[in-house]
């Protein structure tokens, strides 16, 4: 049973996330904001995070997401950003920040599936 | 000379003086005194070449002032050496020539004293021979004739002046010898009678000359005089040669040689013909000086001793008016001076009687007809023969005329002393600095009467194109003069005087030549006025022009908000303005014609200002940031450069712009943001309308509580997508202002606050909605959705922005003529800085653009925009971390008004 932490600040895309990876093999985890997203991957060490960006609270996607690959406990996670802001400067800053792979918003929940799958093996 | 023995003697006792030595002592002793006694010298020398000086006597030193001993032998000098060179060759030859001849010489030559004067003396002397007819020694007697030769000279001298003097004497001088004929007959009376001396020398003077009555007086006198006789002052007639009859005052004195015998008559005369007519020439004088006075030009009067007229000459006559007859014998004073002049006058003429002459007294004369002529008097003293004062005469002249003549010069001398002053004081009238043309034109034309002749009938008038200057009794009068004002090639006007009565025509008609004159000064004097007015004017407009110009052009660089900075082809300011002056921290006045290295502190600007300018083309430019108020935000500036050409097309300069695109930036910047959050707020959205539909669209084995909430969802983000939409609209709409009109209509405040607010209980269940609203039904005449759409911005913002929750209290109030709605949060808040931007367009404050409270921005500005709409107001307060109340006001219009303004 792979672990897999959603972060995202607006619930609908949580819920929507949750309902395209709900499955037998999984299980997902939710976080609204980076702070409780780094609290949670650390206790619970998910295989998978899939980070939105733009987040109020203080931390946004990106400062979690550097501070998670920093740190060795959390380092071995694979992030998946998933971001309605889709330029490529915005790409690249998330790739600066140790993220594993890039999703764009809107996307077809399908094709996240797929992502999914094939990260976890 | 006394007795002296003869030279043979002489010889012959010499000799045997010397035979005999015995007797040689006594004899020369004797021989010695014998020839010391002779004044003259005596000598005797060999004949030989030298002439050796044998012997010569003592009174040689005496005539040559040598010694004797020089000559003996020769020894110091030779006689022929003190022979005066003139006449060496002369004696030289004379002696020679004797000799020869076997003669004795007599000659008189010079010698030359000691003391250099030239003495004449008279040599006799002979030669000896012997036997054989040899000669031996020459022999000689040499005297002193100096004096005796002086003498001669004068003798001769004197005569020769005498003949002189005679020949050229002023008096007629003639002689006869002792027959009566003529011997002398110098060049007067040669003159006087017209007979060379050549014709009458030898005639018989008193047959040839003297006239027939006159001959045997004339002959007795002549008689008398040859008998020693001598007659004085006779008067003799004498013939002239074109037989007028000469009368000469003789005087006829004896003629004698040196030996005193008579030898004839000379008459030493004077012309007396020349008296005879002085003197009837005196007598026809007298004639003429009484007819002279009688006719004279001046008047002249004689007064006796008495003071009674006795000259009353015609002139005297004729300005009086009374006839000699009339006035002779009566007194001059009392009958024709007037009284007061009496005792001055009576002064002059007692002062003449005693001597006293007086000149150039004016004397006033009575005429007959009772008219007082001024009379110039000169009071002579009369006498008579014997010198005694007999009266007085007046020479006088009628100076009537002359006061006349004066006052005539004086009056037009004053004449043109009015006409000059007159244009005297038109120069000056230009001289004050403030006077206006016309008020120059006006004084000049005052000026002209008063300087003419009748100033009370003189008018004026000057016209200058359409003005008129005139005087003030100006009409047009029955003689005008004008003169034309030419300017510039143009007739632009005239002076014009006129008479306003008829004057007595002058010979030059009613306007003298000097008037004439002085009209036409006078318009060449407004000429000159006027063009140099006209030119000032125009150079007052040009200057003003230019001042205008260089003003506006001055406002319009200072009222550009770039910075301009104008430089030479050499890179030297030329100007900056205001902007400039700030942006580059320096003022023109310091930097102006310096290069620009100067004015750019920066060096990096200033390498960058260079390198442009240095291209010398248009359209280069670069961005700098300059320090702004604001450390941490610098302002961009843009520097662009347009070469600038002046006329002939030449490059001038180049001009630098200097503009401030922060703002632009800043704008630029916020509308990339813009489209990248509307991009991020519109794919939020879409991804849960994309998502959630898929998963209806591919998940089999949905639930119903699954679909319906997927649906809910899908519908919930596509009104967000629609409201973000309606936004975008509005904004566009406002920017290209093409918004539809409001739909106004008349609805209760309290109402319209109560039905929106709902919404959000629902939504929102973090938040607590505060509604606070007076129960007083305040209508508001307003587009009831525009109203809702503040509302709810408003509300949705203070949601937005008190993610935390918290109350948000509604206040609905009157102030005035205004319902104030505020709308107060305790949300996060807001610095001041972003409080004054939050209603402007795309703004969001930094906290939201990281903090994924989503917007684009514009709620905040399309609010704005509805207020004021509604000729309400907006406001805002804040304070970070304590929450932010959004105030509105909306005018509240009473019944009539709101009527009205439907």
């Amino acid at each position: 049973m792979k672990k897999i932490l959603v972060v995202d600040d607006e619930e609908k895309i949580r819920r929507l996330v949750e309902v395209t990876l709900m499955s037998d093999d999984h299980r997902v985890l939710e976080a609204e904001n980076g702070k409780e997203a780094i609290e949670i991957a650390k206790a619970e060490k998910p295989e998978l995070i899939i980070m939105d960006i733009m987040m109020p609270g203080g931390m946004d996607g990106l400062e979690a997401t550097r501070l998670l690959k920093n740190d060795p406990e959390t380092k071995d996670c694979y992030i998946l950003i998933l971001t309605a802001m889709g330029q490529q400067v915005d790409k690249e800053k998330g790739f600066d920040a140790g993220a594993d792979d890039y999703f764009a918003k809107p996307f077809s929940p399908l094709d996240l599936l797929k992502k999914v799958e094939e990260v976890l093996g | 000379m006394a007795e002296k023995p003869s030279y043979e003697e002489l010889e012959k006792r010499v000799q045997e003086l010397e035979q005999p030595k015995a007797a040689l002592c006594e004899s020369e002793g004797q021989f010695k005194s014998l020839v010391s006694n002779i004044p003259g010298i005596i000598y005797r020398c060999k004949f030989d070449k030298a002439w050796t000086m044998l012997y010569i006597n003592a009174e040689v030193e005496r005539i040559s002032g040598y010694p004797s001993s020089h000559f003996i032998n020769n020894s110091v000098r030779t006689y022929e050496s003190i022979i005066h060179r003139d006449d060496t060759a002369f004696v030289d030859k004379s002696v020679t020539d004797c000799i020869k001849t076997n003669q004795n010489w007599d000659i008189q030559y010079r010698i030359i004293h000691k003391d250099g004067r030239a003495q004449w003396v008279h040599e006799k002397g002979y030669a000896i021979v012997d036997d054989t007819g040899a000669v031996q020694y020459l022999d000689g007697f040499i005297i002193d004739i100096h004096e005796l030769h002086n003498v001669r000279i004068e003798k001769e001298r004197t005569a020769m002046e005498l003949t002189q003097l005679i020949d050229t004497a002023n008096a007629p001088i003639f002689g006869v010898d002792v027959e009566g004929k003529i011997n002398e007959w110098n060049q007067m009376v040669a003159r006087i009678t017209g007979y060379d001396k050549d014709e009458v020398e030898g005639k018989n003077l008193v047959k040839g000359y003297i006239s027939e009555e006159y001959k045997a007086p004339v002959k007795e006198v002549l008689d008398k005089a040859l008998k020693g006789e001598e007659t004085d002052n006779y008067q003799v007639p004498i013939f002239t040669k074109d037989g007028r009859r000469v009368m000469v005052l003789l005087n006829a004195t004896t003629r004698r040689d040196a030996e005193g015998n008579i030898v004839g008559v000379v008459g030493v005369g004077q012309d007396i013909t020349d008296i005879d007519s002085f003197r009837a020439e005196m007598e026809r004088t007298a004639t003429e000086l009484t007819q002279l006075i009688d006719t004279a030009n001046a008047p002249i009067f004689g007064v006796d001793v008495e003071g009674k007229i006795n000259e009353w000459n015609q002139m005297v006559a004729r300005i009086t008016g009374y006839d000699k007859d009339e006035v002779e014998g009566k007194n001059l004073v009392k009958g024709y001076i007037s009284e007061e002049y009496r005792a001055s006058v009576t002064e002059v003429l007692n002062n003449a009687l005693k001597g006293e002459e007086t000149a150039n007294y004016e004397v006033p004369l009575f005429t007959k007809d009772g008219e007082r002529i001024m009379v110039l008097l000169n009071a002579t003293t009369r006498r008579d023969a014997q010198g005694n004062i007999v009266g007085v005469v007046g020479v006088g002249q009628d100076i009537t005329e002359l006061r006349q003549h004066q006052e005539n010069l004086e009056r037009a001398v004053k004449e043109r002393i009015k006409e000059l002053n007159c244009l005297y004081d038109i120069s000056n009238l230009i001289e004050k600095p403030d006077s206006s043309l016309d008020e120059i034109l006006q004084g000049a034309v005052d000026l002209i009467p008063p300087a003419w002749q009748y100033p009370e009938v003189t008018c004026a008038r000057v016209t200058l194109r359409n003005h008129e200057f005139k005087s003030k009794t100006f009409r047009e009068g029955v003689s005008k003069q004008t003169s034309g004002i030419t300017v510039r090639g143009e007739r632009i006007g005239s002076v014009e005087v006129c008479y306003v009565e008829k004057m007595p025509e002058m010979d030059e008609g009613p306007f003298l030549r000097e008037e004439r004159n002085l009209i036409n000064s006078v318009a060449e004097h407004l000429r000159i006025i006027i063009e140099k007015r006209w030119a000032e004017e125009e150079l007052e407009q040009a200057l003003s022009d230019t001042e205008l110009a260089r003003d506006k052009i001055d406002g319009i660089l200072k009222s550009v908000a770039d910075g301009l900075i104008v430089t030479d082809p050499y890179n030297r300011i030329v100007l900056l303005n205001q902007a400039a002056e700030d942006l580059l921290g320096v003022r023109l006045t310091e930097v102006i014609d310096r290069p620009i290295d100067f004015a750019i502190e920066d060096k990096t600007l200033l390498d960058r200002v260079k390198d442009t300018l240095d291209k010398k083309a248009t359209g280069h430019q670069f961005d700098f940031e300059q320090p702004g108020d604001d450390p941490k935000h610098p302002r961009i500036m843009r520097a662009r450069t347009s070469v600038v050409h002046d006329r002939e097309g030449k490059e001038a300069g180049i001009v630098t712009i200097v503009h401030d695109v922060t703002y632009e930036r800043e704008v630029d910047r916020m509308k990339t943001d813009f489209l990248s959050i509307a991009a991020h707020e519109l794919r939020t959205p879409m991804t849960s309308v994309l998502g959630y539909s898929e998963l209806l669209l591919i998940k089999d084995n949905l639930s119903e509580e699954n679909k319906n909430e997927f649906i809910k969802n899908i519908h919930e983000e596509s009104v967000a997508v629609t409201k973000l939409i309606n936004d975008l609209l509005d904004i566009s709409r406002i920017e290209s202002g093409t918004e539809p009109p409001l739909n106004k209509e008349w609805c209760i405040a309290r109402d319209l606050i109560r039905k929106i607010a709902p919404y959000f209980v629902e939504s929102s269940p973090k938040h607590r909605l505060e509604i606070i609203l007076p129960k007083e039904q305040h209508k508001l005449f307003v587009d009831k959705d525009k109203m809702a759409q503040v509302i709810n911005n408003i509300i949705d913002n203070a949601v937005k922005y008190s993610p935390d929750g918290g109350v948000i209290r509604i206040t609905g109030k009157l102030i005035g003529d205004n319902y104030q709605v505020s709308i107060q949060d305790q949300g996060i808040g807001m610095t001041s800085e972003e409080t004054e931007n939050m209603f402007d367009r795309f703004f969001r404050t930094a906290t939201s653009q990281t903090s994924g409270i989503r917007g684009l921005g514009l709620g905040m500005s399309i609010t704005k925009h509805i207020v004021e709409l509604h000729k309400g107001m907006i406001s805002a307060e804040s304070e970070p971390g304590k929450g932010t109340t959004v105030s509105f006001t909306i005018p509240v219009s009473s019944d009539e008004t709101a009527a009205y303004q439907i």
